[in-house]
């Protein structure tokens, strides 16, 4: 496929770690985890590095850390430098070591695929995708809307590199009109003319991302409401409901709704012109959530809050192994202390079905006393930065 | 410890200035300007130093150039009635070397962005507009790069150009998003340049 000059070339690929070295980093001086195919249990008491074992991953993942901390902090006390190696497998069989080195004194950081350096980081990021669910995700549901739209995009552009230009050059597009509009503002002058052509622009890309976020939202609602039954059963039922900042029923063309933008843009230029900033565009549209037809917001259940932001988790995966035919690593950090015995167990199940994941837990007590540690799952104790694989024999006890 | 000497930090301090060179490069260069032979340092500050005293703007079309009007646009052969409209001198470099185009230049200096501070008056538009006033022209070309800034430009300018009644048409999107006409290959260029289309 080309777009805009590009070739799109697409991977078909489950990648599965085998092994995770990790040195240096955070609380753990020396790790070596043996990993699991199916699901990789982590249980140990707070601070004892559990949760620092998930970043590591998402260093390999993702080439830094998936809370946006700083490589810096990630170093352990009083060392120079980190390691974090993955030994991944294919399903093909083919073999894979992704590793990502940071070194204190030159604060720099290195990434080597398959032994040889990576130049552009961003470069690798996809070869291991990775889907994680964590405390932070709380903001998908509880927090304001940048953080749906946060979602949206990170989703869309995994499988759409048009969108991700889009909203890249969208973003720009803004900055430039904007300041117009406050330049405008603070020199008390009219800025129609400055703004004509940015407002092409900005309709244009803009246009593109709404319709984007239309068809998307369409396309995930089935996968919402498929994760979030399985694991709630079927009394409540979710659903998204697509907010833009401007009316688009009844358009359907893409003419017709840069009509409807144009449109809007001009009838709001006073309320612009006195804010000085944009006030119409994708960059104020809102994904609201529902259930059972009713706003989330001021009236869901803390359970009810996670169940919503699993679900919305669990679509991402889905989405990207149905949409990209990739198969996700899945993180789960300190999802099922909050969820009742019934939900937990549910998750569970849907988690067994998804591919390799890690998941970390103060208590496994949610876990059903007969499961079955000698396939394709395993249990890790965590003490001190260190992690110790546990038998099967010795876990009934 | 780091032991250097005062010259050698002021010269790639001087160096870390330039685009594109941070200060470990800029560094290594100083030092290898400490390895070089006499005569080649003379020559380099002398080649520097020609620059600056004879290079200027071509008061027609804005290239740089020797010769005030550029060699472009004094020469008899080149088309007059066309004119190819780039941000930046490389852009006319980048361009001459496809030899698709033959007609003449104009070199906005730059493109709109508004948090550069750039707007339409800090471009050379009422140059251009000049330009075409004082000789029929039958095509402008906008071949600006494809950025943001690029494309505002492109659409600030065609709108300002149709009234007066000349073609204009601008160079076909087959560049790859984020590479400036100064970084395209010659045959993306050219191709370009063909497929052009009008706005
Ligand atoms: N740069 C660092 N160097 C050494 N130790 C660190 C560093 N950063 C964090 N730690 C330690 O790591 C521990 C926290 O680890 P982590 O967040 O993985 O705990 P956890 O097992 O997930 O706990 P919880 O159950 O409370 O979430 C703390 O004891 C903290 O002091
Ligand atoms: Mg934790
Ligand atoms: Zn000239």
């Amino acid at each position: 496929m080309w777009v805009r000059g590009y070739r799109i070339v697409r991977t078909t690929c489950i990648v599965r770690f085998e092994q995770i070295h990790i040195e240096n980093f955070r609380n753990h001086r020396l790790t070596n985890l043996p990993a699991a195919q199916g699901i990789n249990v982590l249980v140990g008491e707070n601070g004892e590095g559990k949760t620092n074992v998930l970043e590591a991953i998402s260093f390999l993942c993702l080439t830094k850390s998936f809370f946006g901390n700083m490589d810096r902090h990630a170093l352990k006390f009083g060392a120079k430098s980190f390691t974090i190696e993955g030994i991944a497998r294919s399903q093909a069989g083919r073999a894979y070591s992704i590793r990502v080195e940071y070194s204190g004194e030159e604060s720099r950081k290195d990434v080597f695929l398959n032994k040889a350096a990576v130049e552009k980081f961003s470069s690798i990021v996809g070869t291991f995708p990775l889907v994680v669910l964590s405390p932070e995700s709380a903001a998908i549901t509880f927090g304001p809307p940048a953080e749906r739209r946060k979602f949206l995009d990170f989703v869309i552009s995994q499988s759409s590199r048009v969108y991700l230009e889009d909203v890249l050059d969208y973003r720009r597009i803004l900055r430039q009109r904007n300041k117009i509009l406050i330049d405008a503002k603070i020199a008390k002058t009219n800025p129609r003319k400055l703004l004509e052509p940015w407002n092409t622009e900005l309709i244009e890309r803009g246009t593109g991302i709404v319709l984007r976020r239309r068809s998307f939202i369409e396309e995930f609602q089935p996968i919402i409401l498929h994760v979030y039954q399985e694991l709630a059963g079927s009394e409540e039922i979710p659903g998204l409901r697509y907010a833009p900042s401007f009316d688009l029923s009844g358009a359907t063309s893409e003419k017709e709704v840069q009509n409807r933008f144009e449109e809007e843009l001009e009838r709001r230029s006073v309320e612009e012109r006195r804010s000085g900033s944009t006030v119409v565009g994708p960059h104020r549209d809102e994904l609201e959530l529902l259930l059972n037809e009713t706003s989330l917001k001021g009236f869901a259940s803390q359970g009810q809050h996670k169940t919503f932001q699993i679900a919305l988790k669990m679509g991402e995966f889905h989405y990207l192994r149905e949409r990209c035919h990739e198969t996700p690593v899945v993180l789960l950090d300190d999802v099922f202390s909050e969820l009742d015995a019934q939900r937990a167990e549910r998750l569970l199940n849907v988690v067994m079905n998804l591919g390799q994941a890690f998941i970390t837990t103060t208590s496994d007590s949610w876990f059903p006393p007969d499961f079955d540690w000698s396939g394709p799952h395993r249990r890790f104790t965590v003490h001190q930065g260190s992690v110790f694989h546990e038998e099967a024999t010795n876990i009934i006890s | 410890m780091i032991y250097t000497a005062e010259s050698v930090e002021q010269l790639a301090e001087q160096f870390a200035q330039l685009p594109g060179i941070g200060r470990k490069t800029a560094h290594r260069l100083a030092l290898y300007v400490v390895k070089m032979d006499r005569e080649e340092v003379v020559s380099l500050a002398k080649a520097l130093i020609n620059v600056k005293d004879k290079v200027r703007y071509c008061s027609i079309c804005s290239n740089i150039t020797e010769h005030d009007p550029c060699l472009i646009c004094s020469d008899a052969r080149r088309d007059r009635h066309s004119i190819c409209v780039v941000e930046e001198p490389t852009d006319v470099l980048a361009l001459e070397k496809t030899n698709e185009f033959k007609g003449l230049y104009h070199v906005l200096g730059g493109a709109l962005s508004p948090l550069d501070g750039i707007g339409p008056n800090d471009l050379r538009v009422s140059e251009l507009l000049r330009r075409l006033e004082g000789a029929p022209m039958e095509e402008v070309i906008l071949a600006l790069n494809p950025t943001v800034e690029g494309e505002a430009t492109t659409l600030y300018l065609s709108k300002l150009l149709k009234p007066l009644g000349v073609k204009v048409t601008r160079i076909a999107r087959g560049l790859p998003v984020g590479t400036n006409l100064e970084f395209a290959d010659e045959a993306t260029l050219s191709r370009a340049l063909e497929g052009r289309i009008a706005v």
